[in-house]
């Protein structure tokens, strides 16, 4: 109970942080305005213009949350490092994992936060969107689609945030953990296809013939691919909510294996 | 003034001109390059693999992306003349980078109706490219079960533009199955898949779309009639087809089929009109002077 | 059975590897009653800083063993009984003098009422009463040293250990530091500091250990270190001057 006490009051502790950011403001008004651009960039467009509009509005906050992860949230963590914070945390009678924990559940209150206020944004001129122009509704769009969506690209930061604090524990420079958090993501948002493209085409290049490498290589790096549902909402498809709870259960199960292997790396890290 | 602010404004000033000179000659160069240059290229070049991997989670956004730019490359040019007015200019397509571009936003969003739609208006006419539209609306058609339009399209240009009714008539049966699809869909391609000598798929389409659909809703009726002038058509294209068994030539008219009685008694008409037998032999619910020449011919 | 504040037995330490390897501390052993206030000095470099954070748990060592009150470093938890002072004091920026307190405590195990009493209480005794709501990231140098103080102090810990905890203050603040450590040595408070200020280890402490690359070249009562007739400083010099004859020889 302690240990659980300990990370909440660090959580708290990077989420004030977080919020006092000036950086963290800016990125997000600069968002709130590009959803509410979606009202001009919607009129460039002659039809489905429900769906360019659902589409950029969760874009937005899709983009939004990858800035705050890469550049944010791995600032946060670098500076306790780079600046000697974490002493003060360690100096305190608090273990590595919940040094760690506390951090990346603040930074995911962080990100939390702003996918709201973006979604909100974007909810907004969505809404305004589909009034206007209620011919090009998708048949059946459906706001309850579009929340999920919302969630399951939080769960992606959330992912993504896990493998940035895994790259953190054991790169020795920031920039470097900063440059393997974002290839772990491309490589993450294609491995679907990747692993499609093998499967499916046994002249494919370099990895013919390498499926089983293909798939072993599809477990270990996180299918991010799964996670966007921008598609679904922008064209009014549901998808069920048993896909929905195992979306989340693969983010929970995902992040915690990542949390646990950068807690192991972390232990071995020279802190001073 | 003094000597510092004199040597800053000069150094400004000759950093602003050479800036100035530079750049306005790029202009002119890019210009000049401009008129010259036909072929575009771009992103939409790239392997369909290449494209999806670069979009990642943002593919809807490039595809809306490409659809833009399809449009900014379509559309007229327009010229100033001495005179200071405008007048149009006959623009030189990119044709086959065009269709690249609309193939490019299908790989990132087989869904989008812009990309359809604008291809459907641009490719088969200017560029004379009906296979690629047909093909591009195909992907459309079956990544939007609930649009009508991509198969209605497809019924068109089969109409138009290949000249095969029979084929038309099976898209728009196709497209009138999807849910709120207009009414006139199954009618008009009963029509023409029967004048594409696809009478029996036309009953088939018709019986099956009745069987879901409620009887108050709007059209039902027309349908229903629809179906009774095929049945109709059916009946009397089987008689034909007896008479050129057993004579070995089709029938000249109506009045021959019947006299030979392989033809028990007309069918009923819904449309309260005489059926019709042109000189190729083709039977027609609606249009009893069809021997006349105005309307002889398979293709009316 | 008491056993001593701090312990050190045949501390190694070295960084890198192979032939850019710096050996930081050879050897170290070091023993420190409760209630001492046991003064580390040592010239820059030596391995004062380095022997703290060892302490700590903040590197690991190479060979040796370290305990604090009986409980293993790195294997047993004792950091709820120890309070630290690093040499540059940081904080969180965000933070204001309270929150960062109030942090501190929870982080420590205390009650939210234990640490509502406490915060005043400190922030008084440094002078911080008035930037108690004023963020960290725009105190000075001296405020963020007593800030630090108060920060080590928060969960009333039984020993404390200071990294040059007069580094960079003015006289005033010094002379409020080391009025602070002579408070808490009447407390019975155990209190490691390293420094390099011999005045200050001159009034302060009981024992004292010195320490040269990283080798410990005394360790007792700072009365036996002192040569009759000779200051502290000069005894200092010299013994830091035979060493490195020792090891050019």
């Amino acid at each position: 109970m302690q240990a659980l006490r300990k990370i909440w009051f660090l959580a708290l502790s990077t989420c004030t942080e977080g919020i006092r950011h000036r950086a963290l403001w800016a990125i997000v008004c600069m968002a709130a305005l590009l959803t509410m651009a979606n009202l001009g960039v919607t009129t460039l467009y002659s039809w489905d213009l429900g769906k360019v509009s659902v589409e950029f509005g969760l874009s937005a906050v899709a983009f939004t949350g990858l800035l705050l992860v890469f550049f944010l949230g791995m600032k946060i963590l670098a500076d306790d490092l780079e600046r000697s914070r974490i002493f003060m945390l360690l100096s305190r009678p608090v273990s590595i994992w919940q040094y760690l924990t506390g951090k990346f559940i603040g930074l995911a209150m962080i990100l939390l936060l702003a996918t709201i206020i973006l979604g909100l944004s974007a909810a907004l001129s969505m809404r305004y969107v589909l009034w206007l122009y209620a011919a090009f509704v998708p048949p059946d769009f459906s706001w309850l689609t579009c929340v999920m969506a919302l969630v399951c690209q939080w769960l992606s930061l959330v992912v993504v945030l896990a493998l940035s604090v895994l790259c953190f524990s054991f790169a020795r420079q920031p920039f470097v953990a900063l440059l393997l958090a974002v290839s772990s993501y491309l490589v993450g948002q294609n491995m679907e296809l990747l692993r499609r493209v093998v499967v499916e085409n046994p002249q494919a290049g370099a990895l013919a013939g390498q499926e089983q490498l293909v798939v072993a290589l599809s477990w270990i790096f996180p299918n991010l691919s799964l996670f966007d549902k921008k598609y679904e909402a922008a064209y009014g498809m549901a998808f069920s909510g048993q896909e929905f709870v195992l979306l989340c259960l693969y983010a929970i199960s995902y992040s915690a294996l990542l949390l646990y292997l950068a807690t192991l790396l972390f232990r071995r890290k020279e802190l001073a | 003034m003094s000597r510092r602010l004199a040597t800053h404004l000069l150094v400004g000033l000759v950093l602003l001109g050479f800036y100035a000179a530079s750049y306005s000659a790029l202009l002119q160069q890019r210009a000049t390059a401009k008129q010259v240059r036909h072929q575009i290229s771009g992103l939409w070049d790239l392997p369909p693999v290449v494209l999806l991997a670069l979009a990642g989670e943002f593919k809807g956004l490039m595809a809306d992306y490409l659809t833009l730019e399809a449009g900014a490359q379509l559309g007229a040019e327009i010229a100033r003349t001495p005179e200071g007015k405008y007048r149009t200019v006959k623009k030189q397509y990119d044709w086959p980078a065009i269709h690249r571009i609309f193939m490019a936003s299908q790989v990132l969003d087989p869904s989008f109706a812009q990309t359809f739609i604008l291809a459907q208006g641009w490719l088969p006419w200017d560029a004379n490219m009906l296979p690629e539209t047909q093909e591009i609306l195909r992907i459309a058609a079956s990544n939007r079960p609930w649009d009508w339009q991509p198969l209605h399209f497809m019924g068109f240009n089969s109409y138009y533009f290949l000249n095969q009714p029979g084929a038309a008539g099976k898209l728009f049966l196709e497209a009138a199955k999807t849910p709120h699809a207009p009414p006139f869909l199954p009618i008009l391609g009963a029509r023409l898949a029967q004048r594409g000598g696809e009478t029996e798929t036309a009953i088939i389409i018709i019986k099956s779309m009745l069987a879901d659909k409620n009887p108050e809703e709007p059209g039902y009726p027309d349908m229903v009639d629809r179906l009774h002038a095929l049945e109709g058509v059916q009946v009397i294209e089987q008689a034909a087809l007896r008479y050129e068994k057993a004579l070995g030539r089709k029938p000249s008219s109506l009045t021959e089929l019947s006299a030979s009685g392989l033809l028990a008694a007309l069918p009923p008409n819904p449309y309260n009109l005489d059926y019709c037998m042109d000189r190729d032999g083709v039977i027609y619910f609606d249009k009893p002077n069809c021997r006349d020449s105005m309307f002889s011919g398979a293709n009316q | 059975m008491t056993y001593p504040a701090i312990e050190i037995n045949h501390l190694r330490k070295g960084f890198g590897s192979g032939r850019k390897k710096n050996q930081a501390l050879s050897n170290l052993s070091l023993s420190i009653q409760p209630g001492e206030v046991f003064g580390f000095l040592g010239p820059n470099g030596a391995g004062k800083s380095t022997t703290i954070k060892l302490l700590l748990h903040f590197l690991k060592p190479d060979h040796g063993s370290l305990h604090i009150l009986g409980k293993a470093v790195g294997q047993e938890e004792f950091r709820h009984r120890i309070g630290y002072l690093s040499e540059f004091p940081v904080f969180y920026d965000h933070l204001t003098a309270g929150e960062t307190l109030l942090l501190s405590g929870r982080l420590s195990g205390m009650t939210r009422q234990a640490i509502d009493q406490r915060i005043p209480m400190l922030l008084e005794r440094m002078n911080l009463t008035e930037a108690a709501d004023r963020r960290v990231g725009g105190f000075s140098k001296g405020m963020k040293q007593r800030l630090g103080m108060a920060n080590a102090l928060v969960h009333d810990p039984a020993v404390l250990i200071f990294d040059e905890p007069m580094s960079g203050l003015d006289p005033v603040g010094r002379h409020q530091i080391k009025g602070l450590i002579a408070e808490l040595k009447q407390e019975g408070k155990t209190i490691f500091f390293s420094s390099h200020i011999l005045s200050d280890i001159e009034a302060l402490c009981d024992r004292i250990g010195i320490i040269h690359k990283g080798v410990l070249l005394y360790s007792g009562g700072l009365r036996d270190f002192l040569v009759a007739g000779v200051g502290l400083e000069e005894s200092f010099v010299q013994i830091i001057e035979e060493a490195d004859r020792a090891s050019f020889a």
